[in-house]
């Protein structure tokens, strides 16, 4: 992966300016919050609506989608990538391991922004949600991820 | 083709997906005192020390290259 090269905040930037509504969820939200954790990827979750104008964004930093955005939404989720490596998903809703409905436009409305510079912000889930998009996965790495974000919520975050 | 990396490896584990009940019964169990103890004193350390969103997203950046090489050179 040829980090060096990427500018993540003129992606935040793109996104940001775009329109879409996008959540930053995964590893990348986490350490966007203050948790000290490796990731080489990024994980965004974005509304079924809005694929287009994510896709529309991401071109001048030459990510290039792996599918149309009728299949992505077929698929609940498509990849953009060049060096990087983003995952998107556009699913409406997905699941934690006990059945418990995790729906984006509710988490879109709790959502926090966090600053990334003078003229950009991120929007990610509050943390309790972050917990339930963990709790979907289901993987040993979601189990040390919620143990981090409890403790974090702890903290009064 | 390109032998599997330490890292491959680790990557592959913390991957695994696990049994339902496995998994909810694992994220119900408090993390022992001591640990918790240690986690808390590394976050407040990362959050002090990079106190930005940047920042932290530019560490971690650094960090997961300098790992991934190392993990590819020790193999």
């Amino acid at each position: 992966m040829d980090g060096p090269a990427f500018d993540e905040g003129e992606l935040f930037a793109r996104i940001g300016g775009s329109g879409a509504r996008v959540l930053l969820i995964g590893r990348r939200a986490l350490v966007a919050l203050g948790l000290p954790l490796l990731t080489a990827d990024y994980d965004l979750w974005t509304h079924t609506d809005d694929i287009e104008p994510l896709n529309a964004a991401r071109a001048a930093l030459g990510l290039n989608p792996d599918c149309t955005p009728q299949t992505a939404r077929l698929q609940g989720r498509y990849v953009l990538e060049n060096d990087e490596h983003i995952d998107v998903l556009v699913a409406r809703a997905m699941h934690t391991v006990d059945g418990e409905r995790v729906a984006f436009d509710e988490l879109w409305q709790r959502r926090r922004w966090l600053r990334f510079d003078d003229q950009t912000t991120i929007a990610v889930p509050a943390i309790a949600d972050l917990i339930l998009t963990k709790r979907c996965g289901g993987r040993e790495r979601d189990l040390a991820d919620i143990r981090m974000l409890e403790l974090l919520q702890r903290e009064g975050e | 083709m390109r032998e599997r990396t330490t890292a491959d490896r680790v990557t592959a584990l913390a991957e695994q997906r696990l049994p339902a009940e496995e998994f909810l019964r694992r994220a119900a169990e408090p993390p022992a005192a001591d640990e918790q103890r240690e986690l808390l004193q590394l976050i407040r350390w990362f959050r002090q020390r990079y106190p930005t969103p940047r920042a932290r997203l530019a560490y971690a950046r650094r960090k997961q290259r300098e790992w991934t090489r190392r993990a590819s050179y020790g193999n």
